[in-house]
């Protein structure tokens, strides 16, 4: 288990070396901070000293291996418009964004494994095509004009719900509901197909034959070999909410990673970006190996190899 | 008790159909308190249908007509409540597949104990006590170390062991095993069958043992139903059916069985296929393979009728087929 989660540590940290490059020369190519910052007649010394403040008078391949060496001691540099540390800026926005993620996955389980379970034990009939039909349309809903409805409708119209910013507890659900739309109906789906399988198997009409209710068939015996796509699917969509749920940030201007990424696209704050894709990039990874370990406990046959 | 003249297991009549497909196409059927039937025929002939008809283990939209009693009780038409009150202390079953038959999840002994905890309500405790003594007495040494190992760390033969435990931790009044030691090796199979014996001889509870092998059959029952294509086509006593098959298929069958000819040239594999599930038939299902069958065998269904004591078949010339 030691082996498997260190070589799952090393190629994950590759990778994010290699996500770290790209968003290093991409960043630059968004244009020169200089003409964002400075005013529209500003001399060439205002520039070139701009530039030198910041770093960015010298050749591109020194500013990133300045760059790679100060992010091997964590340092991303200053921001250019918040005026402190990148890193300070990008971790900062984590608790709300992985607050977020987590209330919604937790929701979004409990609601799809009832309805996939209720689905799958009585395949084709009115339950099921309710559920399915229900599934199919939340996940097929664009989630940016949900977000924009339910805005208009319960913000607007009723005023029931504030449009934006976070608040009060109000504040947190219309962000939660348009970030589990699309998990709640395709997770309903994989739990459907997983459990119509493990419903079947033998060891779920052994257990019948042994006398035990429905409750005890569903979710002792067939659920948790329905666990591993359920853990996948789940881990996935996860990993969509922590990477930013930019939509959420978009029209409810939630204080999340995914807010503070984009502004700094628009302010052309190199330092946060790169920053901001590095928590982004470790806290996936941190899930994905969350996501091993929760498969190691529910199938022993992981656990015991 | 039931009074030894009343039959444990009645069946009347018991048809399984699944949309167009004739699984079983009614069958009369009778176990006695204590008593080992085994159930003989092909793949195909219907006879584990029959074993999960009597548990009522059969999903939609497969349809079960006719009668099965249980000590006088009827089951078909129950409700899962009342059948799921009679699975485990009343009939029990063991399943052809072993591996698929234990929940890979969840260790052995959690699973054994599971059922006494669910079903009798005891404790962890005594159920782990009782879990343990289940496990050696079919014969799995190390019981108490093993309880915690899961169904993939064991071998074919030690599932289907712990399948039996499971089965008869209820003390089940009658034993329903799905060809328990076909998917086993030899060896293993003899080691099965003598622990079904033994279980049968301790407790005194009824079999019902479905196979398609009669030298099986005959190392565990005393009689025997002969299904062919969803009916039961001959049935008696194992011994006698051996001496004297009453029945074309049944005299097939015993000289296509490498374990009850003297020499292996003597082998003669029956000719054919049995018929189509979806179509009906006329006539003796067994004819077109029969190798005596004459023009009224096609036109005229055979009835089951007793051809001499204690013995039933369905072929116009039985007296003649049993007298060769």
């Amino acid at each position: 288990m030691l082996k498997f989660l260190s070589v799952r540590l090393t190629t994950s940290l590759v990778a994010l070396l290699g996500v770290m490059v790209m968003v290093f020369f991409l960043a630059r190519l968004t244009g020169s901070p200089a003409a964002l910052y400075l005013p529209v007649d500003a001399t060439d010394a205002m520039v070139e000293a701009f530039n030198r403040q910041n770093g960015l008078d010298q050749p591109l391949l020194v500013q990133f291996t300045n760059f790679v060496s100060n992010a091997l001691r964590f340092d991303f540099g200053q921001s250019i418009a918040q005026q402190r540390p990148a890193s300070v800026a990008a971790l900062s926005a984590m608790p709300q964004t992985i607050l977020l993620a987590a209330i919604s996955m937790g929701l979004t389980l409990l609601l799809a494994i009832p309805l996939g379970t209720f689905a799958a034990l009585r395949p084709n009939s009115a339950i099921d095509r309710a559920i399915t039909t229900f599934s199919l349309f939340v996940a097929s809903i664009p989630d940016f004009w949900f977000a924009l409805v339910c805005v208009l409708v319960f913000s607007v119209n009723l005023g029931w719900l504030p449009t934006s910013g976070q608040g009060s507890l109000l504040s947190w659900i219309l962000p939660v509901a348009t970030v589990m739309l699309h998990p709640v109906g395709v997770i309903t789906q994989v739990v459907r197909g997983a459990m119509l399988e493990t419903l079947n198997a033998g060891y779920v009409q052994n257990a019948r034959a042994r006398g035990y209710s429905w409750k005890r068939l569903a979710f002792r015996h067939a659920l948790r070999n329905a666990a591993l796509p359920i853990i996948t699917i789940a881990g996935d969509r996860a990993g969509g909410m922590v990477n930013g749920a930019v939509i959420v940030s978009a029209v409810f201007a939630w204080p999340g990673i995914g807010q503070v990424l984009v502004d700094a696209v628009y302010n052309r704050d190199f330092a946060v970006i790169q920053a901001g894709v590095f928590v982004v990039g470790i806290a996936v990874i941190l899930l994905n190996i969350l996501v091993d370990l929760i498969y190691a406990v529910a199938d022993p046959r992981i656990r015991i190899s | 008790m039931t009074a030894p003249s009343q039959p444990l297991l009645e069946i009347a009549g018991l048809k399984v159909q699944f949309g167009q497909t004739k699984a079983v196409r009614g069958i009369d059927l009778s176990v006695m308190p204590g008593e080992a039937v085994a159930v003989l025929g092909e793949s195909g002939s219907g006879k584990s249908v029959t074993g999960k008809a009597i548990m009522g283990l059969i999903n939609r939209p497969g349809r079960v007509e006719g009668t099965v009693a249980f000590e006088g009780r009827n089951l078909v038409g129950r409700s899962e409540r009342d059948l799921a009150a009679i699975r485990g202390p009343g009939i029990a079953m063991v399943f052809q597949d072993s591996l698929d038959a234990l929940n890979p999840v969840y260790s052995v002994g959690n699973q054994i104990m599971e059922i006494l905890t669910v079903r009798l309500g005891w404790d962890r405790g005594r159920a782990r006590e009782e879990a343990i003594r289940l496990m050696e007495q079919v014969g799995i040494k190390e019981a108490e170390t093993r309880l915690g190992d899961y169904p993939h760390q064991f071998s074919g033969g030690m599932r289907q062991r712990i399948c039996i435990a499971m089965a008869i931790a209820l003390k089940p009044r009658l034993l329903i095993a799905d060809e328990p030691t076909t998917a086993l090796d030899v060896t293993v199979q003899a080691g099965i069958l003598r622990l079904i014996n033994a279980l049968r001889q301790e407790s005194g509870m009824a079999l019902l043992f479905v196979t398609h092998d009669l030298a099986v059959a005959r190392q565990v029952a005393t009689s025997l139903v002969v299904m062919y294509a969803g009916r039961v086509v001959e049935r008696g006593k194992i011994d006698e059916i051996f001496a004297r098959p009453s029945h074309p298929y049944t005299r097939a069958l015993l000289a296509s069985n490498p374990g009850a000819v003297a020499h292996w040239s003597q082998l003669q594999p029956i000719a054919g296929n049995p018929p189509d599930k979806a179509t009906k038939v006329t006539g003796c299902a067994f004819a077109p393979r029969c190798p005596r069958a004459e023009p009224r065998c096609r036109a005229e269904a055979p009835e089951l009728r007793d051809v001499m004591p204690g013995r039933q078949s369905r072929c116009h010339f039985a007296e003649e087929v049993a007298h060769v």
